[in-house]
């Protein structure tokens, strides 16, 4: 163990090693450089038509052009995920601790959790469908089938698995159930939780997207962007379809890197993991 | 050798252990273990690893219920609640500053934050981390972390407290002044001790009795008096009653291991 000082200052000196790690954003950029180059080179080689892979001026020109349509599909995308991912943390929270409270309700429940995990998104999806209809509702329930698993196993072993002196030291003070739920088994699950919500935060686009394609409503300013992909792709617009790729990646960035940076607020002040920030 | 003969039942017992026995899937671990414990008396247990010394404790602590036997709160006013646990690591809550570890207890029994946090305090004070109460368990030393770990056991005002080989994972060194600082402390509070160790010198420095279990199923093979009297500092290491305690309780300790 270090001694006191230069330990003490966690936050800021994160800050000062997060500040220095800019200087290491060349190196993406070097590669993200190598491969454009590669990717026109590829073209130009092979002679690649553009309704096969259009080089990157054209999906950025497309990109513009279709700005309109693939911003509000943006929109509508990251409404649907935000939402399914919301109904997903508190549903795998409650469903979480339920799971903890006892092993008869564990061993009860957790199968028929499994079972739903199971089951293909595919063929749940007509069923959603027909009970919510088509819209911003039966998205929202697909994408919570699609992100909800990750937090329920991981916050639940959270749960389980606080450690055995711990336990016995509040046996010792004798904590109440709710005082060992709240102190000991709450806090100490939480970085089991944090990479739940890691892995839900990257599913939950492909939750909205895939709903999207299936129960979008294709009006306008409703279409999400998963329609918006069915609709170039019908039309054969591939620079745009390219575009939309692109769009449905930055959503999916902003939703796991908005979960990291939360993950790293909650724990650097304890966890080891989270105390160097990557 | 003195063979432990079973004492006569004093009303002014502390914990009273009586025919104690504890077996886990059918394996025997402890065996009639009968034990009186006076109010502030420090009782060292010592045996061979594996002999079930933390089964004793967690027995005493009602962590763990007995298959015969039982534990006996009497005498005077101790009940359960005035009980104090040392666990062998530190066992804080990682997420909790040094003050919040200290208080937990305290938070625990209901007392409201202002009173919890001063008397948590008076306690970290008095083993020398006054400088880090706001500081994480991850940011201490092994020592500090054993410091607060006693800290902590100090804010009920213990009657009885239940060490289970407390510092056995620090140095020899830390080891040592945790222990003088230890017994610091009982000077100031008066609590009773049960501790187990598997460090005979540790025990004699420690206890008024020693006592010596056998191989497993385990039994009290032999209870030997360390008549040293308290305070004793470091200095209490080099004083020939304290030696030849060391020698009687590594023979003793040898003898049930043959």
């Amino acid at each position: 163990m270090t001694s006191l000082g230069d330990r003490g200052r966690g936050w800021t000196s994160a800050l000062k090693r997060h500040a220095a790690g800019w200087g290491v954003a060349g190196w993406p950029l070097l590669v993200g450089a190598l491969i454009t180059a590669s990717w026109y080179g590829g073209i130009v080689a092979f002679g690649i038509p553009e309704y096969q892979l259009p080089p990157p001026h054209r999906i950025v020109e497309a990109g513009l052009q279709e700005r309109e349509v693939l911003l509000t599909g943006a929109m509508q995308t990251a409404q649907a995920s935000l939402i399914g991912f919301l109904i997903s943390v508190a549903g795998g929270l409650v469903l979480s601790i339920l799971l903890a409270s006892s092993r008869w309700a564990y061993q009860g429940i957790y199968p028929y959790v499994l079972l739903l995990k199971m089951t293909p998104i595919i063929v749940v999806a007509p069923i959603v469908i027909l009970w919510a209809g088509q819209g911003l509702a039966s998205i929202t329930v697909i994408t919570f089938l699609v992100c909800f698993f990750p937090i329920v196993a991981n916050t639940t072993m959270g749960l389980r698995s606080a450690d055995a002196n711990l336990l016995d030291l509040f046996s010792v003070y004798k904590a109440k159930g709710w005082q060992q739920l709240l102190w000991l088994r709450a806090p100490g699950a939480l970085p089991y939780f944090m990479t739940g919500l890691r892995v839900a935060a990257a599913l939950t686009p492909i939750g909205a997207l895939y709903g999207d394609t299936v129960a979008g409503m294709g009006s306008g300013a409703d279409a999400g962007l998963g329609f918006v992909v069915l609709i170039f792709s019908a039309q054969f617009k591939v620079p745009a379809l390219f575009a939309a790729a692109f769009a449905a990646c930055v959503i999916g960035f902003l939703f796991v890197g908005f979960v990291n940076v939360f993950a790293w607020w909650v724990l650097h002040k304890w966890h080891d993991a989270y105390v160097a920030v990557d | 050798m003195v063979k432990a003969a079973p004492r006569k039942h004093s009303a002014g017992a502390l914990v009273r252990l009586v025919g104690l026995g504890k077996a886990f899937d059918g394996e025997v671990i402890l065996r009639d273990v009968s034990l009186t414990v006076e109010p502030g008396e420090l009782v060292g247990v010592i045996g061979p690893s594996g002999c079930g010394k933390t089964t004793l404790l967690k027995l005493v602590a009602g962590l763990v219920a007995p298959t015969e036997g039982k534990v006996e709160f009497g005498g005077g006013p101790t009940r359960r609640e005035s009980l104090s646990f040392v666990f062998q690591d530190a066992t804080l809550l990682p997420w909790l500053t040094v003050l919040d570890n200290v208080a937990l207890p305290l938070k625990i029994a209901g007392a409201p934050r202002r009173e919890r946090e001063a008397k948590a305090l008076t306690h970290i004070e008095r083993v020398g981390l006054a400088d880090a109460t706001r500081l994480y368990p991850r940011q201490l030393s092994g020592g500090m972390k054993m410091r607060v770990s006693v800290a902590r056991s100090m804010t009920v005002d213990p009657t009885l407290l239940l060490l289970d080989e407390p510092f056995g994972a620090l140095d020899e060194m830390t080891r040592d002044t945790l222990n003088e600082e230890l017994l610091r402390l009982r000077q100031a509070a008066r609590w009773t001790a049960l501790f187990v160790t598997h460090s005979v010198a540790e025990a004699v420095f420690l206890a008024s009795k020693v006592i010596v279990l056998g191989a497993r199923p385990s039994h009290i093979a032999h209870a030997i008096d360390v008549p040293l009297g308290y305070p004793r500092s470091s200095a209490t290491r080099e004083r020939s009653e304290y030696v030849e305690r060391v020698v009687t309780v590594t023979r003793a300790l040898h003898s049930v291991q043959e």
